[in-house]
């Protein structure tokens, strides 16, 4: 919860929004400037997913909020491609599927809809299979996500 | 004595020589490049057989409070500084046997160095940091804080060009085939490994830890516990670190706002809020006493979000009300933290995390 968006005084979503850009702008900057630091990586990923979160919740912010969402998931799996070996990295790109999922139903995008559901999958897979126990949430998911593939 | 190699090295030669004339002056020194190590070293050993040269070696390998690590290394050079007069400090890595650094653990050194930067810029010296253009990228960043945290006490030997053509290809090719470094995690796994065995060592004994140990060792293993989430030891930490009665000290507001993180997390709000509030009005008075200090502004401004996340999560009556003027007076502090070193990683990550939280 963020205290301006959940104060929702007048003029407080404006501010929140200026913020939460600007917090983009700074998540921006620390990754170019590092481009090769996993951690500023991480920064920007969770800034654009903040900010994605704030348009989703705004009506008609559904695309805009998707399109932050996709360049997200694009840090996190650049960061699983560059760490294989981290369940870490894994957990990020399974969550961040799982988000982009959610924000593809809000926009209708059935095709992104699947490939999110079979990207999340072929994160989580392997990590089940050798035994990984996910947190109640992600298995949840892991469950959902076999139930409606296998149902295709 | 240096004339063969004196044509390689001119540019270096020159700064490390003009360095240790400005006595006093500490030398940091770091390559990983193929053939300048050796050189560079040479240099150095030259200039400590001189009377009040003192060459401290450092190992990157080292884990953190072993010999050779960052820690040990500041230990020796603070007891070295505080002699009289002042010496020349030459700090040198020892390689390993085939001439190569392990990059994640250098990477590490260097965090630890710039965990402890503030022993080092206290010191009566000029701090060099050795660097080129092919470093890892992890421990660039590492330097180029302390760099920005507090110039010019600490100088970047980069800045000066250093380094031979040969020297820098070959960097490029080492860091060419380096992977991301999982930055705080795995730096969290190595801490865990290297500091979690000295601390359980001085708990063993049955002793009270001292105020050093509790800030090298017990407060790191605290925060890297409670950031995994792993609260059975981090209430052990806690209370061992409690048992000490650290004096009025940033150690000990650092430890106050950690206890109330650990109380939040445990969910006894009442305490996490007490906590949170006694180590504001804490570092409030150390910030007083020392408005200019970048470390007394960080530490508060982190209390201050932290008191803000307690509040938000808690959602009693009146706590919402209380939150964002805590958020912006946190947000404030990391505006004047940047204006001060606008170069700052550091103080960029907090600003972004401060500007999420509203």
């Amino acid at each position: 919860m963020r205290v301006l968006t959940s104060r929702g005084q007048t003029g407080d979503r404006e501010k929140a929004l200026g913020f939460y850009e600007r917090s983009l702008g700074v998540s921006e900057q620390l990754a170019r400037d590092n481009p090769q630091s996993g951690q500023a990586a991480r920064d920007l990923l969770v800034s654009l997913e903040r900010l994605a979160t704030f348009e989703g919740r705004r009506p008609g912010g559904e695309t805009k909020a998707l399109e932050l969402q996709m360049r997200s998931l694009e840090i996190a799996l650049q960061l699983r491609r560059q760490n294989p070996a981290s369940f870490f990295y894994q957990r990020t790109a399974a969550v961040s599927f799982m988000q982009t999922y959610q924000r593809a139903q809000a926009a209708g995008n059935q095709e992104l809809i699947m490939r999110c559901r079979e990207g999340c999958l072929s994160v989580l897979h392997p990590l089940v299979q050798v035994g990984v126990e996910l947190d109640p949430p992600m298995r949840q998911f892991h469950a959902q996500l076999k139930a409606s593939l296998d149902l295709r | 004595m240096m004339s063969e190699v004196d044509s390689h090295l001119d540019p270096l030669a020159e700064v490390i020589d003009r360095l240790i004339d400005q006595t006093p002056a500490l030398l940091l020194l770091r390559y990983r490049a193929a053939r300048l190590p050796s050189q560079i070293i040479s240099r150095l050993a030259w200039h400590a057989e001189k009377p009040r040269c003192h060459m401290v070696e450092y190992l990157a390998e080292a884990l953190e409070g072993a010999p050779g690590s960052a820690s040990a290394i500041i230990a020796e050079c603070v007891h070295h500084a505080a002699s009289t007069p002042p010496p020349v400090l030459l700090l040198a890595p020892r390689y390993q046997e085939n001439g190569t650094l392990e990059p994640s653990a250098a990477a590490y050194f260097w965090k630890q160095l710039n965990i402890q930067r503030e022993t080092l810029g206290n010191l009566n010296a000029r701090v060099l940091l050795c660097l080129d253009p092919g470093h890892e990228p992890y421990a660039t960043t590492h330097a180029r804080d302390m760099l920005s945290w507090c110039a010019p006490k600490f100088a970047l030997m980069a800045d000066y060009g250093m380094g031979t053509e040969e020297a820098e290809e070959q960097n490029r090719k080492v860091a060419s085939e380096e992977k991301f470094l999982e930055d705080a995690h795995e730096a969290a796994q190595l801490q865990r490994r290297a500091l979690g065995p000295l601390w359980n060592d001085v708990v063993s004994a049955g002793r009270s830890p001292s105020l050093t140990e509790i800030e090298r060792l017990g407060l790191p293993l605290l925060t890297t516990a409670l950031d995994e989430g792993r609260l059975a030891d981090a209430s052990a930490l806690d209370q061992s670190i409690a048992a000490a009665r650290l004096p009025r000290s940033s150690a000990r507001g650092s430890w106050l706002r950690l206890h109330g993180d650990l109380a939040r997390a445990l969910g006894r709000f009442p305490e996490a809020e007490g906590a949170y509030i006694e180590a504001i009005e804490l570092q409030e008075s150390l910030l007083r006493e020392s408005p200019g200090n970048p470390r007394f502004k960080r530490d508060l401004l982190v209390s201050l979000n932290q008191f803000a996340v307690l509040l938000t999560e808690r959602g009693q009556t009146g706590d919402l009300a209380r939150v964002l003027p805590l958020h912006e007076r946190a947000l404030r502090l990391n505006e004047q933290v940047l204006a001060a070193n606008p170069e700052s990683t550091q103080g960029k990550r907090d600003l972004s995390v401060s500007l999420g939280r509203l």
